[in-house]
């Protein structure tokens, strides 16, 4: 008969062992149930029990890795790894924790919005304009998603010459939040900044968008050094990333609305600007031409005038010429002698009427 | 060396700075019409470079998926 006599084990070793089978069997198991006995020691570790109807487990954690607002009641999900402590206590090294259920996502969102609101991380005098007319965007997205094409075609459509650098990212899962947070750490690193970050993902459950409301990444969001624009899902939804942004766009196409104008609007308002310019220099044209032709008529007026004077003068000595022609005075009955008065000369007589040739017969001075 | 073309923003902002000329109270006929030239010639090249460019979209080759090392 074979001996089974066990092989003794140290308990340290049993335990060693023990975590050594469970890390084989669960390299890291989901496990959903319902928050109990919630709570973090010296602001470092987290602790909390995790049941339903029959059982319970008790779970570890750091505060670093809690991501999202837990309480008690709140149905969640952890991926943890089981293991056996130095107590002999089995518990679940949890690496990740995230509400399950419409219902614990909505509180898990709201405790912590109230959370990041009343550290200001909302508030509107922290947000700041987007330049109008970039010329550099960074763009943290999936460019498998719906969402990313229509940014892109309508980024596009409205806007050219654009530098645009997209960071491929995963917008949903248990990854997202961290890749989103490289992406931004990234953008806002380098040597030549974007002018605009833009954060979109296209519509989903309240599940598929939870990653944008995740903490470290809202928070990275907040404490960006370059204005950041999110777009995530459709207008009825609202994440933290959204309320943390400088900018919130209802989603992608609308993103891409906000962050660039549109070309076609940009040139029918230069040509109203110019047709009002143009408008200007004719009013301006006109007044100075009517300020001309005020002033031609005013000298046409006066030279008139003048004209006018110098035609009277003129009428004036021409009555006073006229009153002295010889001929007229002829006509009143004198004569005009031309020639020497002296005896035996001729001369010459003329009349008004006639031209008599004489000889003088006589001369004598008049007394 | 050749000189760097005006980025459209810049180029919108002279624009801009040639119209706002023609609200002030130095408007006079004769520079007028020189600064109405420059803004039309100006309107002309924005309209032309918003139309024909295009947008260069680089997805960048860094990965995200984990802590740079």
């Amino acid at each position: 008969m074979e001996n089974t006599t066990p092989p003794i084990l140290a308990v340290s070793d049993f335990i060693a062992l023990t975590n050594q089978t469970l890390e084989y069997a669960y390299p890291n198991v989901a496990i959903e149930g319902e928050v109990s006995g919630f709570k973090i020691n010296q602001n470092k570790y987290v602790f909390f029990d995790l049941k339903d109807e029959t059982g319970s487990i008790g779970c570890f954690m750091t505060v670093w890795q809690l991501r999202s607002a837990i309480e008690d009641g709140m149905k969640v999900v952890v991926v943890a790894v089981p293991k056996l402590t130095n107590w002999g206590k089995f518990s679940l090294t949890v690496q990740t924790v995230r509400p399950s259920g419409e219902g614990s996502l909505k509180k898990s969102f709201e405790l912590l919005k109230t959370r990041l609101e009343k550290e200001g991380l909302f508030a509107i005098e922290r947000k700041r304009p987007l330049p109008p007319m970039p010329r550099y965007l960074a763009v943290i997205s999936s460019t498998q998603a719906a969402g990313y094409a229509d940014f892109i075609k309508i980024l596009d459509d409205r806007w050219g010459g654009l530098r645009v650098d997209v960071a491929h990212v995963q917008v949903q899962g248990k990854e997202a939040p961290d890749q989103m947070i490289r992406a931004l750490r990234y953008f806002n690193t380098k040597e030549e900044l974007p002018e605009v970050i833009v954060l979109i993902r296209g519509g989903g459950s309240a599940d598929d968008l939870s990653a944008f409301n995740d903490e470290p990444l809202v928070r990275e969001i907040a404490a960006s050094r370059i204005p950041t624009l999110v777009g995530v899902g459709h207008e009825t939804d609202i994440s933290l990333a959204d309320l943390a942004a400088d900018m919130r766009a209802a989603t992608p196409s609308n993103a891409a609305q906000i962050v660039v104008p549109d070309k076609n609007e940009i040139a029918l308002r230069l040509e109203h600007r110019m047709i009002g310019a143009a408008a200007q220099l004719s009013q301006e044209i006109d007044r100075r031409r009517e300020a001309i032709m005020a002033r031609l008529d005013a000298a046409v007026n006066a030279i008139k005038r003048q004209q006018d004077r110098y035609f009277s003068q003129l009428e004036f000595r021409r009555q006073v010429l006229n009153e002295l022609d010889p001929n007229k005075v002829l006509q009143r009955g004198y004569a005009i002698i031309r020639g020497k008065l002296a005896v035996g000369q001729s001369i010459e007589i003329e009349t008004n009427s006639k031209i008599a040739i004489t000889e003088v017969r006589h001369v004598k001075n008049k007394a | 060396m050749s000189k760097i073309k005006p980025s459209i923003r810049e180029q919108m902002a002279r624009l801009d700075e040639l119209l706002s000329w023609f609200d002030g109270d130095d408007f006079d006929l004769e520079t007028a019409l020189d600064k109405f030239a420059e803004a039309k010639k100006l309107a002309d090249g924005i309209e032309q470079d918003l139309m024909i460019a295009k947008n260069n979209i680089t997805v960048l080759s860094e990965q995200f998926d984990r802590e740079k090392e």
